[in-house]
């Protein structure tokens, strides 16, 4: 019995570090979740398995939008602030922090999980942001429309511009370290920073597809997706490589990579999902509408939003 | 004279007719129009790159009201028949580039005169394309606006591959979901976008309604002739 101990342990560290193993993707199953207001959702973001924000449209009714909260891991949702702009992004550091961003290139963050909200950076004519990106309490990234790209130091506390010489919309920025990271956008571009985005060059996607979203998994795979199913990762830093989807339908985002499970939603209501840090995927139950964003907690529990206050919901796992 | 309270008065008179506003001090308190409606809305759309842009005063409903006249150099029209050089005038006048200096009123970075800029109103830059869905004229024929004011007017952008794509100032949001906001058309009436279904239509406009964003110029120009075409309209086109 003594001499077992050894092997029971190591199949124990096995499964514990194994956080890509859990239910294959096809028996993976996401369900109808609560309609979270009418207006399109545009962006959500897990703390934790309960905790989590959605952001999006604003109502031309002129009440302003809302930001969502869930406490239950998205069963149900409830509007926590009035914002007078679009918002299209959101990212939470943990239940309490949190930051959105949107239309205007509009900033707020929060420091008690969403009772306050204080503006970081008021609307700029022309200007636009389509994802922001928070990698600790202090660096920060948000990108948009016509190559704007922003970054900050301090927690937002002060934003700065940075220069990329493009006129390409900008649809997602992630960061696998304070000084690591990349953009994606229209037109296939996708740019590379490794000075914690004060600098940017693009590296070569080898399409002119939309790149719509982005994320890096927790073994450094970075995973970019877009227009007509495109799906390419990045596991050496340089080069990118197109990898086989089983769809093309437009895909608009890919969740948030806390393990090696990654969820890509996109028109259609299209689901697909991968397992070992997107080098290979498979399509999950077919549901309805048009998803537009997507994120899943460390335990498994997934969440797509979309269209007309649409949302799905994946029980963990 | 009060020139907030004739311009809003007539703002709040003009828009409020057509359904455009629920509160005429909300920038984003405007209708939200898909493209089909949008497209039935305009009596005039066009493809241009904006040539002139002079800021004036004209007499507009018994007083003197700050307006903007645009001239644009016509590359195609999609509906209306239009000479190839086209002016039309919006009430206000223009932001400008901040100069920071004391006293100056600003708004989301732009430097404004409070008392002749309307907020929502779109502004073209010199030498940028746009394609515009113009209103008929209102206000004795003198002015006009794009259909949900910041909504119709699509900036044309250079990609570095050639692609050429166009947006609104609202990244796209609604065209091909949003309601029918009976400006125009009622959802009965619909013959191409369907908000809460599939549209059944060419795969062309499928591809076009599920792409977020930025739209292909030629893509985006093809499915509004198919909506003008499906209504009954004539094809557009540049008077010699």
């Amino acid at each position: 019995m003594k001499s077992k101990l050894p092997l029971v342990l190591l199949i124990l560290f096995s499964v514990s570090c194994n956080h890509g193993s859990k239910a294959p993707i096809g028996e993976a199953h996401w369900d109808d979740g609560p309609r979270v207001g009418s207006l399109d959702l545009l962006g959500v973001s897990f703390a934790d398995d309960l905790t989590g924000l959605i952001v999006g449209d604003i109502s031309p009714a002129g009440e302003g939008g809302a930001i969502y909260k869930t406490a239950d891991g998205g069963r149900t949702w409830r509007a926590i602030a009035h914002t007078p702009e679009i918002l299209t992004s959101v990212c939470l550091l943990d239940a309490k922090r949190a930051w959105v961003a949107g239309y205007g290139g509009r900033i707020e963050r929060t420091d008690d999980g969403g009772q306050t909200w204080k503006t970081q950076r008021t609307e700029r004519d022309g200007e636009m942001l389509n994802s922001i990106f928070f990698i600790d309490d202090r660096h920060g990234w948000a990108a948009g429309g016509s190559g704007l790209l922003l970054r900050t130091s301090n927690g937002g506390d002060s934003w700065e511009p940075v220069s990329t010489r493009r006129v390409e919309d900008l649809w997602a920025v992630r960061f696998s370290s304070a000084d690591a990271g990349w953009a994606v956008g229209e037109d296939g571009l996708i740019l590379r920073s490794s000075d914690g985005g004060r600098t940017w060059a693009p590296q070569t996607s080898s399409t002119n597809k939309a790149l719509m979203g982005l994320t890096v998994s927790a073994d450094g795979v970075a995973v970019a997706v877009g227009a007509s199913g495109t799906v390419l990762i990045n596991e050496a830093g340089e080069q990118w490589r197109p990898v086989e989807a089983p769809t093309t339908e437009s895909l608009n985002a890919v969740s948030s990579g806390k393990t090696r499970n990654l969820w890509v939603v996109g028109s259609r209501g299209v689901v697909i999902g991968s397992t070992d840090s997107g080098r290979t995927w498979a399509k999950a139950n077919n549901i309805s509408g048009d998803l537009a964003s997507v994120d899943e907690s460390r335990a498994g529990r997934g969440i797509a939003v979309g269209e007309q206050g649409t949302t799905r919901l994946l029980p963990a796992q | 004279m009060k020139r907030p309270g004739v311009i809003g008065s007539i703002l709040a008179a003009t828009f409020a007719l057509g359904g455009l506003f629920h509160d005429v001090d909300a920038h984003h308190a405007v209708l939200r129009f898909n493209l089909e409606e949008m497209t039935t809305t305009a009596d005039r759309i066009f493809l241009g790159r904006c040539i002139s842009a002079d800021e004036t005063d004209e007499m507009i409903a018994q007083g003197m009201l700050p307006i903007t006249r645009y001239t644009f150099e016509v590359e195609r029209v999609i509906k209306g028949r239009l000479a190839r050089r086209v002016t039309f005038q919006q009430l206000g006048h223009p932001s400008h580039r901040a100069l920071g200096k004391g006293g100056e009123v600003t708004m989301h970075g732009q430097s404004i005169k409070p008392d002749t800029f309307i907020h929502g109103m779109s502004e073209y830059k010199i030498g940028e394309r746009f394609i515009l869905f113009l209103i008929p004229d209102y206000l004795g024929g003198k002015v006009t606006y794009p259909v949900g004011l910041y909504q119709g007017a699509f900036t044309v952008s250079q990609m570095p591959s050639g692609q050429s794509l166009v947006r609104n100032s609202i990244n796209n949001l609604g065209l091909f979901t949003a309601a029918y906001n009976g400006t125009s058309m009622k959802r009965s009436e619909a013959r191409l976008i369907f908000p809460d279904q599939s549209t059944g239509a060419s795969p062309e406009l499928e591809e076009l309604a599920r792409k977020r964003g930025p739209l292909p110029l030629e893509q985006f120009i093809s499915v509004v002739e198919q909506i003008h075409a499906a209504h009954g309209g004539q094809k557009g086109a540049i008077a010699q």
